[in-house]
């Protein structure tokens, strides 16, 4: 059933904790860099304040959106799974 | 898009519903394969709910797959709510504006501060929703317009198989009356409107009562109605204690009600069920199938698993129960049961006098 190799021995919940928490540390910045580019891009008169909150994706956009959506969570989710899904 | 919802909200929604239909299709599917793999079905115990103990034993433990389907499945089902508490606030001033947009639309709330809620509603957080039915004062909009929409509709969520059309269930359910005309239709815990709608695109000309404990599923049921241009009186009430004279329906319907009740709490719907029905008049019930007419002993371990892990607390005993013989014993005649997995179809007619 498992056929692939173990390289880790079993990690505490604190080695997990402070890797999600450093996860969510750099998710936080990214975000926070996301946001900036935004109100610059507002600023500078190119969309209006609200014009991201309330885009809709047209069929295009949501198709592409649903693709690497999906890509994600296969790649990220998934990685246990791999060899099965 | 949603009334107020935003990019935030939007995304967080399309993550669930495709990580809930992905672990649906393609992390099930492949515990199936499991499933007949480690299953030794001569080896299973007599009695449907001891094979479903004595197989979730063993891929629980011995089948990776699945234990991840069940942790994803969890997951999707604690975040939902999160995620739309959070839609909820950014959105809050847009909700709002369209609640008072229909004020005068879609028919009237009855609203009754003595109604009296039995404790197996009062007290359980049905499908983790925080604080249960009435864990916040708009709940019914959040269930209906966030959760139902935009996570279960995409399947993979409770019964509703992924890429299973959510609605479907209900137009077909509806379909299951005996007559191509009902004057007055009663639904036993409307919720949100979401049957009524089924119920009244399959029967148009027909005046819809619906009673429902939730005084916030009952004012999104409203709205839902005014968006549709349909006019409904929307009761709160118990099931179990109907406001209405004897024989005042033709047709009184109940639509994934009676696996949220305990089975005491069913006879006693279906008594009133009973009364309130008019001679040569039927009751129809759609749920999701009891275990002894589901497809599959995999399908029914899934299915089990929303008793404890769902807060789900009856669905197990509803999914054992003897559904038309509840039917019978409230004195509804010609009891037929027909379907699929969800819905599950059971229906009476009252004898003629």
């Amino acid at each position: 059933m498992e056929s692939r190799p173990q390289y880790l021995h079993a990690s505490s919940t604190d080695d997990l904790a402070r890797m999600v928490t450093g996860l969510t540390e750099e998710l936080w910045v990214l975000r926070d860099r996301v946001m900036l580019l935004e109100r610059a891009v507002v600023d500078a008169g190119v969309l209006a304040a609200d014009t991201v909150d309330e885009l809709v994706p047209d069929q295009e956009l949501a198709e592409l959106l649903a693709t690497e959506r999906l890509r994600l969570i296969r790649r990220v989710l998934g990685a246990p799974l791999a060899d099965r899904v | 898009m949603a009334t107020g919802l935003k990019q935030r909200g939007r995304a967080d929604f399309n993550f669930l519903a495709d990580l809930a239909r992905w672990s649906g299709m393609s992390l099930q599917g492949a515990a199936e394969e499991d499933f007949d793999r480690l299953i030794d079905r001569d080896a299973l115990p007599e009695g449907i709910q001891h094979q479903i103990r004595a197989v979730t034993k063993v891929m629980e433990a011995e089948s990776k797959v699945y234990q991840w389907d069940r942790f994803f499945t969890r997951f999707c089902a604690e975040q939902q709510f999160r995620s739309a508490l959070l839609a909820y606030e950014d959105g809050e001033q847009d909700i709002l504006a369209e609640y008072e947009k229909y004020a005068d639309q879609g028919g009237t709330v009855h609203l009754n501060p003595d109604v009296e809620t039995p404790s197996y509603w009062s007290d359980t957080e049905f499908h983790l929703a925080p604080g249960g039915w009435e864990g916040h004062p708009r709940m019914g909009f959040m269930i209906h317009d966030y959760v139902y929409d935009l996570i279960f509709s995409t399947g993979g969520v409770g019964a509703v198989r992924a890429g299973e059309k959510f609605t479907d269930a209900r137009v077909t359910t509806a379909q299951g009356g005996l007559k191509d005309h009902y004057d007055e239709i009663l639904s036993l815990g409307v919720g949100t409107g979401r049957s009524a709608v089924s119920i009244q695109q399959v029967y148009p000309d027909a005046r819809i009562t619906g009673v429902e404990l939730g005084r916030t599923e009952l004012e999104h049921a409203k709205l839902v109605a005014a968006r549709h241009g349909y006019s409904w009186e929307l009761h709160q009430a118990a099931a179990e204690n109907l406001p209405f004279e004897d024989d005042s329906f033709d047709l009184v319907t109940a639509f994934i009600l009676f696996h949220e009740v305990p089975v005491p709490a069913a006879k006693q719907i279906l008594a009133e069920a009973y009364r309130v029905c008019r001679p040569g008049g039927e009751v129809l019930i759609g749920d999701v199938a009891p275990y002894k007419d589901q497809a599959s002993l995999f399908r029914c371990m899934v299915l089990d698993w929303e008793t404890e892990n769902r807060e789900e607390p009856f669905w197990r005993g509803s999914l054992l129960a003897d559904r038309p013989g509840l039917v019978r014993d409230a004195g509804f005649e010609q009891v037929v049961e027909f379907g699929a997995s969800y819905p599950w179809v059971t229906r009476g007619v009252k004898p003629t006098r």
